[in-house]
């Protein structure tokens, strides 16, 4: 019996202190030369980048638009997003344009919840936004639903943050999927670049049909159950602000749209939220020449245009598509 | 209290601790104890379901007292009788009263009459259906003189309790299991360590195979209609390898943690894909439940309409043929409706029920065709053909399962069955499980012939077994998926 403890204790050190060297190669090898180091260079004749979350994912289709390119990912926050911006512009110099999707959820509360679940973007994360996870407790991002050693999952979570969010770069690799992405993405085979899971998955377009129940979980996933009263992220109006400032460091032109929205989803925008989310958008350009917002939310797009409430389908996309090139035109 | 929980990674150190070095001289102790922890274990998800457990328990243990002291005369048909109407009769009030009423007014409907629609909010406490039929063993082999009623009533409450099978099995028979609780038992080292091993190898299966199908399967179901074909049957065969690493998991856990406690708990699961036909999967798919409707439906029924035939041919079926018809019938009904109040159950119980019925049928014939064409048995084509047809039929009888209705399971095999099926699933990330069941499917072929799919203790270097288990465990943390309750926990 006291063998049998003596060995069981010796496997979960050696454990320990194996996790902590593999984590060590891997984080520094792999995962280093993937997202940092190499970070692929676009083509000389892409000038116009866009990126955001699904509402940028679905709305900018860049095989339509010329000379751009979107790099945009589905529940991808500002947090998130910055990071990756901060990259891209480092290597690729020939951008001269970003467009940002910008919807009132964006800088929603709800957002917060999201940081902790994007493990693949951790290892391009500055300083700052390192200390932001090291400190996840204290900046609300824990789940509240299940305490957070509350299962094995979260165990398991646990251990890659901490583990990965120790200073010099040690601990496991944050999760292998970005990489596996790399490697057998079958989409855009043509382009290697293109594979780069900072470039993934690019523009998506829609092929369901609204309802009325893709309204209300819109609404709950962006708000939260208690939509009223849902209220601003502090961190996500931060990292809005930190890529106003990028791109103006960048010499690069900050475009913020607002993609259409059905108008059942418009109509139950929490009111305060969306007061913050207006004057937001109105003193950003005021105070920076470099970036302007577009308001696309309420366009009259018909109800067969849109896949759920906040997405456009790939018929509206099309028509989309077609009032971004004029707009594109006009001011670029 | 979850095997893949926080709660349960605490408890379990601190009952195996407290087992060994403090209640590990008096036996009488060591029971009490664990039935203690059992209690604790079962009533962390809702305290009010351990007081039925409780009851049904004690009930079952005055039942088999009741029915060895009238062994001699008639009144032992009478305890069986009201320990069985006790038993099926809470399963079926808490398992299956909406489903009766619904069924019931569905047939009244049939011819004319419309009655009110009115569900009770009745709560399915947690593995009602595995300790019910349990205790259906106990008081059953009692009156078939196959085991003593036990009068000492800790050791009848961890029979029926015993923490690692509660919630989901094995269905470990009572005979068997009694056998050991009245034993003294000393640690064993390599029981243990085999223990922890198989408590492993069901963690990868459970929280890297099933919990990863779970998410794919969830949206291939949720959205059959708008898919191709091909990603539909990249459904049903990643439902195949979830419901599998899900419940065959768990069994795992189950038999390895009560190994650690040094019990011997019967094998639930024997690499049931690699079976060449429908009667093989099932002698190694829930075994425990398979042999116990063969012993407790099947062969009863059998002996019993048997016994009512006197002619050599009903129906002009030869009558050991029908005999083998209705008792499978019914016996395949009644699996499937032990699986849920659904008829999507029933309907893949049936379908199950049909097809070893059939392959009862052919079995001569086939026997016939191969001598003819002078062809082994065991000839790899026929084998690789044989094991590929069953694990089709296996498949196409899960989306029945799986399906909320029968109308949907109809519609999503309609859509398996079309030409889309050449085309490249929708969705590139549903083939990133294909590599996952790849590394389960050769490491179970591997070790076809062990308990499960750990079973490495031939390996000689430490390093090399340790080496193993770092990779299993790295591949639990790295690759698991989002954490999923247990399916079978419905059942």
């Amino acid at each position: 019996m006291i063998f049998f403890l003596k060995r069981l204790i010796l496997f979960i050190i050696l454990f320990i202190v194996g996790s902590l060297i593999t984590g060590l190669c891997l984080n520094s090898i792999l995962f280093k030369s993937i997202y940092s180091e190499n970070v692929p260079k676009l083509s000389s004749d892409v000038h116009i980048l866009f990126i955001g979350d699904s509402h940028a994912m679905c709305a900018f289709n860049d095989s339509i638009i010329v000379n751009s390119f979107n790099a945009s990912r589905n529940s991808e926050t500002y947090f998130q997003t910055y990071n990756k911006l901060n990259w891209i512009l480092k290597a690729n110099p020939q951008i001269k344009l970003i467009v940002l999707s910008y919807s009132p959820h964006n800088i929603s509360l709800e957002q917060n919840k999201l940081i902790l679940y994007g493990d693949r973007y951790f290892p391009l994360l500055d300083r700052h936004s390192r200390d932001i996870i090291e400190h996840a407790g204290a900046n609300g991002l824990l789940p509240e639903d299940h305490g957070f050693l509350s299962t094995f999952y979260n165990i398991r979570h646990y251990i890659i943050y901490n583990f990965l969010m120790l200073k010099w770069d040690w601990g496991l690799p944050t999760s292998i999927t970005p990489y596996l992405d790399y490697l057998i993405e079958p989409s855009y085979s043509d382009k290697k670049q293109y594979l780069h899971p900072l470039f993934t998955p690019r523009y998506s377009s829609i092929h369901s049909n609204l309802s009325s129940e893709t309204t209300s979980t819109a609404l709950r996933r962006h708000f939260g159950t208690e939509i009223s009263e849902c209220t601003e992220s502090a961190i996500m109006i931060y990292y809005l602000n930190a890529m106003g400032n990028l791109c103006k460091n960048s010499k690069v032109n900050l475009l913020l749209v607002n993609t259409p929205m059905h108008s059942s989803y418009l109509k139950a925008l929490p009111a305060s939220l969306y007061k913050k989310y207006l004057s937001l958008a109105d003193s950003l350009p005021l105070n920076n020449k470099f970036i302007e917002y577009a308001d696309f939310s309420d366009s009259g797009f018909p109800d067969s245009d849109f896949g759920d409430a906040d997405h456009l389908n790939n018929k509206g996309n099309l028509k989309f598509a077609n009032i971004c090139i004029d707009l594109l035109n006009k001011s670029y | 209290m979850l095997f893949n929980s926080f709660a349960f990674a605490i408890f379990l150190p601190v009952v195996f601790i407290l087992y060994w070095f403090v209640f590990n001289k008096n036996l009488k102790l060591q029971n009490g104890f664990l039935v203690l922890a059992s209690y604790f274990f079962y009533g962390y998800w809702d305290w009010r379901f351990l007081l039925l457990l409780i009851a049904v328990s004690v009930l079952n243990y005055l039942i088999g007292i009741g029915i060895e002291k009238n062994n001699t005369n008639s009144k032992s048909k009478l305890w069986l009788i009201t320990g069985l109407f006790i038993n099926i009769g809470t399963l079926a009030i808490f398992k299956y009263y909406n489903f009766f009423i619904d069924s019931f007014i569905d047939l009244i409907s049939l011819i004319g009459y419309t009655l009110p629609r009115s569900s009770a909010n009745i709560v399915l406490p947690v593995g009602i259906s595995f300790y019910m039929f349990l205790s259906l063993s106990y008081i059953i082999d009692i009156y078939k003189k196959q085991l003593n009623a036990n009068r000492n009533i800790i050791e009848v409450l961890l029979t029926l309790g015993f923490f690692p099978i509660i919630l989901a099995g094995p269905i470990q028979r009572p005979t068997l299991l009694l056998t050991q609780i009245v034993k003294k038992r000393d640690f064993q080292y390599y029981l243990a360590i085999d223990g922890l091993r198989q408590i492993l190898w069901g963690l990868f299966k459970k929280i890297v195979i099933a919990d990863n199908a779970a998410i794919q399967v969830s949206y291939i179901f949720n959205n059959y209609s708008d898919l191709p074909a091909s990603s539909l049957w990249l459904g049903a065969l990643y439902f195949s390898f979830q419901i599998y690493g899900d419940f065959s998991g768990y069994s795992d856990i189950a038999i390895g943690t009560a190994r650690l406690f040094g019990f011997n708990i019967m094998q639930n699961f024997s690499y049931p894909y690699f079976s060449c036909n429908i009667t093989e999967f099932w002698k190694k798919w829930h075994i425990s439940l398979t042999s116990w409707f063969r012993d407790y439906v099947f062969m009863p029924l059998s002996f019993s309409v048997s016994w009512r035939i006197h002619s050599e041919r009903i129906f002009y079926i030869k009558s050991d043929l029908f005999i083998y018809i209705v008792a499978s019938g019914i016996t395949w009904l009644l699996t499937g409706l032990w699986h849920g109040a659904n008829y999507t159950f029933v309907i893949w119980g049936m379908i199950h029920g049909i097809f070893l019925i059939l392959y009862y049928l052919q079995r001569n014939p086939r026997k016939k065709v191969l001598k003819k064409l002078n062809i082994s048995d065991k000839n790899l084509i026929i084998v690789i053909t044989e094991a590929l047809i069953t694990l089709l039929i296996i498949m196409v009888a899960w989306v029945f399962f799986r399906s909320d209705s029968i109308s949907s399971a109809f519609q999503y095999l309609n859509g398996m069955f079309n030409k889309s099926i050449l085309q490249h699933p929708l969705n590139a990330a549903m083939l990133k499980l294909l590599p996952l069941i790849f590394i389960l499917v050769v490491v179970e072929w591997i070790q076809r012939r062990k308990k499960h799919g750990l079973e490495i203790n031939t390996i000689n270097h430490t390093w090399l077994r340790w080496g193993i288990y770092y990779a299993v465990i790295l591949m639990i943390i790295l690759l698991g998926g989002q954490q999923q309750s247990f399916i079978y926990f419905q059942f």
